[in-house]
């Protein structure tokens, strides 16, 4: 049996989602688990990210893989499968990323092994591993039973596990893999890579307060109470991806897994449900006062405080309440 | 060129008692079936394949004949075909197990899945079409710019505001993110003529069939369905609603 965590390409630091998987399935006892192996594809890491993963993992393997290929996920597909697939038992556990979601059941499927997306809690007890994911929209959970007899591919929601690393210690084995021309691509090819930059725009990673809409606000012609409200609080109008989809607000505005990170000190959620793909992006908040009309909405279990209202109602109050002092 | 486009049926509006476990799957009550909002945005680029590129299109649902409702909608907003896989099941390598011998027949340059149905919330299946029928791939795609004989160039969303540009060789599996272009309304007449076109038996699940090719990745269980439990569960404001408004202003004054 050998564990692998695939190490995404990330900006500063190892991205949290590596670091909060390597510090669960370490807890795992290694007569279980067999040693932990970090796979990074391509040059991304520098000796300062490879410091933070000592202790996290017992070893790291950087496969040697011409920068083009960076973000082509055919390509990532088959080294993954090829690395993991190796030995028998090969067990994979990647975050429920943009890449994640792409690449685990593609190795699941290649390999023939139980592909678990999703997860938010794992327990391994001999053959088998009790794995739970969300279902309907965060609201319920199931609970699976995987068998692990022959490997599987575990991928895991952000923030589902805390991430216990400290201050690196000792050293990391590194294991460099030659490229193979096996592994080139045949059918995709990347040509470019482009963000979205916030040029003269708001920029809602830098607000202190952000006032965030979701698809509860009903329509874009509530907005403007949603404005005076961001305004005399001092804050900014950030939103979900669907209130973007709707056409509502542009895509700057948005909070997320494909939008942007925001820790503001303040986050008034108004009429979001609290989806893992919204959550991903603001649960460093300092505070976070969510205001929905559904008291099950997922969003509760994130928040400090709480609100059960209407938001059609609610905003219009608390600008009342904001005029007459 | 024929485009396919997987369209799921999904229950709205369900809770814990409406949702249990049976013959080794996921079952919800029987409540009404919606298309997958994903699936729904899929489904316009299908209709805007037809438009732009001359596309031949088939909407095909794996479900109960409840879910016919999705392709009487797929129908209305203008597909060509619908077929029906009869069957009901939420593992997504099933699914896609048992979409693939009508795909086969079908022969699609270009098929289309949502990036995830709403309800399992994996985004499993369009992949493993990919993988079945030895197809390119794209996740998350936002546009698609340009489509030749032999490839096809799209830009997908890696995630943080990063999009890629890919050209891709056809054919193709695209699973398609939400908001790529706006949902259009479907009239009510035209929702009622799609009713008097038939929807075409599109084969059953059958595990027998399937089980050799993806026994390994079915080597799972489901075992419950809970509730989400609501650990560090947000202090609730109580009261009028002017008193809340006044509880939570007071909380933001004493935070900033
Ligand atoms: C690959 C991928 C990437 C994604 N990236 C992102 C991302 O970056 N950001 C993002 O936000 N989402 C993203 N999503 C979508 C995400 O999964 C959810 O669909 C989305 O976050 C839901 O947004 P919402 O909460 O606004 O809408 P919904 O889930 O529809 O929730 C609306 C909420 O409003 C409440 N409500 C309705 N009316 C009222 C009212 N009058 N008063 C009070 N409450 C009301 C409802 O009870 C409900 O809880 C992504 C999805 C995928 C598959």
């Amino acid at each position: 049996m050998e564990s692998f965590i695939y190490i995404e390409p990330s900006e500063a630091d190892i991205g949290p989602i590596t670091k909060q998987i390597a510090s669960r399935i370490k807890e795992i006892p290694p007569e279980l688990r067999g040693p932990l192996k970090g796979i990074a594809i391509g040059h991304h890491l520098d000796d300062y990210k490879k410091s933070q993963l000592a202790g996290l993992i017992d070893e790291l393997i950087i496969v040697d893989s011409p920068s083009e290929y960076a973000y082509n996920t055919e390509v990532i597909s088959n080294i993954l499968t090829d690395i993991v697939g190796e030995k028998d038992q090969g067990i994979l556990f990647l975050g429920f990323t943009h890449q994640g979601m792409e690449l685990g059941p593609v190795v699941g499927w290649r390999l023939g092994i139980p592909v678990m997306t999703s997860c938010v809690s794992f327990d391994w007890h001999g053959k088998e591993a009790y794995a739970q994911r969300t279902i309907f929209e965060g609201k319920l959970l199931v609970t699976c039973s995987v068998n692990m007899e022959r490997g599987a591919v575990i991928s895991v929601q952000k923030g589902a596990w805390k991430d216990l690393s400290s201050e690196s210690k000792g050293d990391l084995p590194l294991t460099t893999v030659t490229w193979k021309e096996a592994w080139a691509a045949e059918k995709t090819e990347i040509l470019a890579i482009n963000e979205d930059v916030a040029e003269d725009k708001e920029d809602i990673t830098k607000a202190e307060i952000l006032v965030s809409i979701g698809r509860g606000l009903g329509g874009p012609e509530y907005l403007p109470d949603v404005k005076e409200l961001a305004d005399s609080l001092g804050g900014m109008i950030s939103c979900t991806r669907p209130v973007i989809d709707l056409g509502w607000l542009p895509s700057y505005r948005q909070v997320g897994i494909s939008g942007k990170t925001v820790a503001p000190l303040i986050y008034l959620a108004l009429g979001i449900s609290g989806q893992n793909n919204h959550v991903t992006g603001m649960d460093g908040s300092e505070i976070i006062i969510a205001v929905n009309k559904d008291p099950s909405a997922p969003i509760f279990n994130l928040a400090n405080y709480g609100v059960v209202d209407d938001i059609l109602e609610f905003v219009p109050e608390l600008l009342r309440q904001i005029k007459d002092k | 060129m024929r485009v396919a486009v997987c369209c799921k049926g999904i229950p709205i509006g369900l809770n814990l008692e409406s949702v249990h476990i049976a013959e080794g799957d996921i079952k919800s009550q029987g409540t009404d079936l919606y298309i997958n909002e994903f699936d729904a945005y899929a489904l316009e680029v299908a209709l805007d394949l037809k438009e732009s590129y001359g596309a031949e299109t088939f909407a095909l649902s794996l479900g109960p004949l409840r879910s016919q409702e999705v392709l009487y909608f797929s129908l209305a907003k203008g597909v060509d075909q619908a077929l029906r896989v009869d069957g009901e099941t939420n593992r997504p390598e099933l699914a896609a197990g048992s979409l693939v011998q009508i795909l086969k027949e079908i022969e699609p340059q270009i098929i289309l899945t949502g990036v995830q149905s709403t309800d399992w919330g994996g985004g499993e299946v369009g992949v493993y079409l990919s993988q079945a029928l030895n197809m390119s791939l794209a996740y998350a795609v936002v546009e698609i710019s340009q489509i030749s004989d032999t490839s096809i160039r799209i830009k997908k969303e890696l995630g943080g505001g990063k999009i890629a540009e890919v050209a891709l060789k056809l054919p193709v599996v695209l699973c398609i993110q939400s908001g790529i272009k706006p949902l259009q309304y479907v009239s009510a007449v035209k929702r009622k003529k799609a009713r008097k076109i038939q929807i075409k038996p599109g084969g059953k699940l059958n595990l027998k069939d399937m089980e050799q090719s993806i026994s390994g990745l079915m080597s799972y269980e489901f075992k419950e369905v809970t509730l989400t439990p609501r650990e560090g569960q947000a202090e609730m404001l109580i009261g009028t609603r002017t008193e809340m408004a006044v509880k939570l202003l007071q909380i933001i004054n004493e935070s900033v």
